[in-house]
């Protein structure tokens, strides 16, 4: 079956596939596995890279928080020059309160209260005039009388979020001799957090210490204020932990815009805020990402390659053993003229070479055989003709002087004599045909009187067995393209082996069949039939059935392959039908003179 | 095929991120304070500058703009108080009211307390004459609101007065048996007969003409927040610095509310 060559190239050999596999393998492996190595490494050295990043953000805004605080806090630590435990004057207290607004812009509102909780002074950034009330029953009065600094929870305003702060005001001796405290606007620690970038869209996130956002800077629509404390992540970190980045749940969906992040977070000590650093996995991982679709398409791409001409490769390498493949079916084939060609300048070419010589000395090998053969068939025939001679002689004009028993000793050496002769005869014809030194001499002839001379000659032969032999002529008179003594000698070996393999009694027939443009000749007998394993041997040379070896029935082997190469010689065909017990008829075709070859 | 296998491996396995996904639980709308059963996610407020007959030489001019002013504040207040989940609509009467009474007959012998007969006085007659499609004033533009939202009476008074409160409904008559019911003192029980709105306030107009936050507390009164001061004596004392106690007397940019009182709210 002839394939197409794309189909061909696609389905290829086995051969070439295991090598296109091979290369295919070869060339995909590395970049798999050093693409996948280098991923992993290149991977687990940036998660690193960005937890520290995270990290080292947060401590920053840490810092900064501190020194908002340390700054904020420390104005409001007042020392006065006195050494009397009584309160700053009146006079003086607007002063005090007026300096602390200038000393630091995110002071709103400042006050000073007595110790029993009654502001004294009060002054507001944007308000005039502002109300004095009793804060006695108020957290920040309570913890700065008592001698500790306040620092209130964050609360939301319109100007921002803003923290209460509160400290005792002391003498000289130490000795608390009132309150300040300020209203402090968050605004620029929101700004810090604000603008604070991880990457491009990486983002902080401050929360108060009840897990309210302060500040943030995503993009996400979140109001400040929103309770974050329910999120397991914020109440960890409220509650002393410190996240990493490198933790299992440290990639996860953010509660801002709903965006895979990594985060790391901090609690910020001292005011008991958390910060979180939370960088979108987009943009984080933007290295990895690109570093895996190149190591992906780098593949693929190796992989088409490698597809496309790994079969041209891998038939390249086939070519040459194609070529001794068809090279041996050659000489298979009795052919030892064809040379294998191979040009790849390596071993396979020395093979090729070798491998032609190999045939030439197998040629060689056959020549002498043939040589010898011949030579061996046409030596042997003078001295058995000269044998036959004188036994012929001796049968003559001698035999009256023999004794019965010299004349059963030559009986034996004629029939030894004749079948040597009928070896050497068959010997030479093979080695004729081998060498293509056969003539054959086609002519119209009819067939029948060629058959009727070999039943002459076989005759003796069948009567000493009580075998019948029966002719049926052809009805027409059709002339066949033959050789009249190749086709003698056809019959002859047919009708010889009819009578040699049927039993006494039996019956040889000979009929004929025309057939389109070929007259066909069939020789059945009724004899001992050929075993069916031994059929495809049949026109072997030197080939013999063993069950007609055991037969004790006399042969060359040749006459089957004599009779093949004859009739083929002649363009006809021989073939045969036999069942073992049952008999056998061997068939072959002549061209019908006239006729038409298709 | 192992190939294939090896590179979807790669692709889809190494250095790629596993996500935690943590459940968020979404936070239920605001409910008025420390009664979980009555939502304040979205409240409608129904505004009216009220004059008295015998007041209307003070009725102002551009009374519209600080009424408005006040309410934007609020509203821009109210939702970031309370992270976004509640907002606040409101709609303006057009024109002054001018009340059928004179001052004192809605004030009453005493304003004490933040004027409460002015406020159950004008509400009443309020709920006859605006909200009523009988009443004089009646316009359905005006009394039109949305399904489920709160609706708050904001009475801004050309009188004295500060005071804000819920509207219960009760079968009850006696104060006394009202005030058991709802587990507050009987001197902040008032009888009112009122359908319309669920909360009322009433604050002098000059509240809002002055940076306080007076307006704004009292309208957390209508959803329940008590005061976060005491009067003992002739002074306040705050307990808080919110805009229920200390804050109120603050701008309303600086206040804020406690984030107690937010848990109260269900935020």
């Amino acid at each position: 079956m002839k394939l197409n060559p794309i189909r061909e190239f696609i389905i290829g050999s086995r051969l070439r596939n295991r090598f296109a596999l091979f290369a295919v393998l070869l060339a995909v492996a590395p970049v798999l596995t050093l693409g996948g190595v280098s991923l992993f490494l290149i991977d687990l050295s940036h998660r690193q890279d960005v937890s520290q990043l995270e990290l080292q953000l947060i401590d920053q805004k840490i810092e900064e928080i501190e020194k908002f605080f340390a700054d904020t806090l420390g104005i409001l630590e007042i020392r006065v020059g006195f050494e009397q435990k009584s309160e700053i004057e009146r006079s003086q207290q607007e002063f005090v309160l007026e300096g602390l607004l200038a000393e630091n812009r995110a002071f709103e509102e400042v006050s000073l209260v007595n110790l029993f909780g009654m502001e004294t002074a009060k002054k507001m950034r944007f308000k005039e005039g502002a109300e004095l009330l009793d804060v006695s029953r108020l957290e920040f009065f309570k913890k700065g009388a008592s001698g500790s600094n306040f620092i209130g929870g964050v609360y939301y305003t319109l100007s921002g979020p803003m923290i209460t702060l509160a400290a005792p005001v002391r003498n000289r001796n130490n000795d608390i001799i009132q309150v300040v405290s300020a209203e402090v606007n968050l605004s620029q620690i929101t700004r810090v957090i604000e603008k604070a970038r991880l990457g491009t869209v990486g983002y902080a996130v401050l929360v108060d210490r009840d897990g309210s956002v302060v500040a943030h800077g995503s993009n996400a629509n979140v109001v400040s204020g929103t309770d974050l404390v329910r999120l397991s992540r914020v109440s960890a970190v409220l509650g002393g932990a410190t996240l990493d980045a490198l933790g299992e749940q440290d990639r996860y969906r953010s509660f801002f815009g709903g965006i895979d992040a990594i985060g790391a977070a901090k609690k910020v000590p001292g005011v008991g805020w958390a910060i979180l650093a939370e960088w979108p996995i987009n943009d984080a991982d933007a290295l990895i990402r690109d570093i895996r679709n190149e190591v992906t398409v780098l593949a693929l791409f190796s992989i088409l390659a490698v597809l496309l001409f790994a079969p041209f490769f891998a038939g390249r390498l086939i070519k040459p053993i194609r070529a001794l493949e068809a090279g041996a079916r050659e000489i298979a084939r009795g052919n030892f003229e064809k040379l294998v060609v191979i040009k790849t300048g390596d071993e396979l070419e020395d093979l090729g070479s070798t491998f032609n010589k190999m045939s030439k000395g197998l040629k060689r090998l056959k020549e002498l055989q043939e040589e010898f053969v011949f030579i061996a068939a046409h030596d042997l025939r003078a001295p058995v003709t000269v044998i036959r001679g004188y036994i012929s002689m001796l049968f003559g004009e001698e035999a009256e002087k023999l004794s019965p028993k010299a004349m059963d000793y030559l009986t034996q050496v004629n029939h030894g004599a004749e079948r040597l002769a009928q070896l050497a005869q068959d010997l030479l014809v093979v080695a004729r045909s081998e060498a293509g030194k056969i003539s054959i001499k086609v002519l119209p002839i009819s067939i029948a009187d060629v058959i009727k001379a070999a039943l002459v000659e076989v005759e003796p032969q069948a009567r000493a067995k009580q075998i019948v032999l029966e002719y049926i002529t052809a009805q027409n008179d059709d002339k066949v393209l033959a050789d009249i003594e190749r086709v003698k000698e056809v019959m002859a070996n047919l009708l010889t082996n009819a009578v040699k393999y049927t039993q006494e009694g039996g019956s040889v027939k000979i009929f004929h069949e025309t057939k389109d443009s070929s007259f066909i000749t069939h020789v059945g007998d009724n004899g001992i039939g050929i075993p069916k394993a031994a059929q495809t041997e049949i026109f072997q040379k030197f080939y013999r059935v063993p069950s007609h070896r055991a037969h004790g029935v006399e042969g060359t082997g040749l006459g089957l392959f004599i009779v093949k190469q004859l009739v083929e010689k002649m363009g006809g065909k021989i073939w045969f039908k036999s069942e073992e017990g049952k008999g056998s008829t061997f068939s072959f075709s002549l061209r019908i003179y006239g006729s038409r070859t298709k | 095929m192992l190939i294939f296998a090896s590179l979807a491996v790669t692709y889809f396995f190494v250095g790629a991120s596993k996500i935690y996904m943590e459940e968020f639980a979404q936070a239920s709308a605001p409910h008025i304070y420390a009664d979980s059963e009555k939502s304040i996610g979205a409240i409608k407020i129904f505004a009216v500058y009220f004059v008295p007959r015998d007041k209307t030489e003070f009725t102002k001019e551009a009374w519209g703009k600080p009424i408005e002013a006040a309410l934007e504040d609020l509203k821009k207040f109210h939702f970031l108080q309370l992270a976004g989940l509640s907002d606040i609509d409101y709609a303006i009467y057009p024109k002054p009211v001018i009340g059928l009474k004179e001052g004192i007959e809605y004030d009453t012998e005493t304003t004490q307390g933040g004027n409460p007969r002015a406020l159950l006085n004008i509400s009443e007659e309020l709920e006859n004459r605006i909200f009523k499609p009988d009443g004089d004033l009646f316009m359905r533009a005006f009394v039109e609101r949305k399904e489920g939202e709160y609706p708050v009476l904001a009475i801004i008074y050309e009188g004295v007065g500060a005071m804000g409160g819920i509207v219960h409904e009760s079968e009850l008559e006696d104060k006394r048996e009202i005030a058991k019911e709802a587990g507050v003192p009987e001197e902040l029980i008032h009888i009112v007969d009122i359908k319309s709105v669920d909360g009322f306030f009433l604050t002098n107009i000059f509240f809002l003409e002055n940076k306080n936050s007076v307006f704004t507390h009292e309208f957390y009164h209508t959803l329940g927040i008590p005061d976060a001061y005491e009067t003992p004596g002739f002074y306040d004392i705050p307990l808080g610095k919110d805009v229920m106690g200390a804050g109120r007397f603050g701008p309303i940019e600086k206040t804020y509310i406690e984030k107690n009182t937010l848990q109260q709210l269900g935020i």
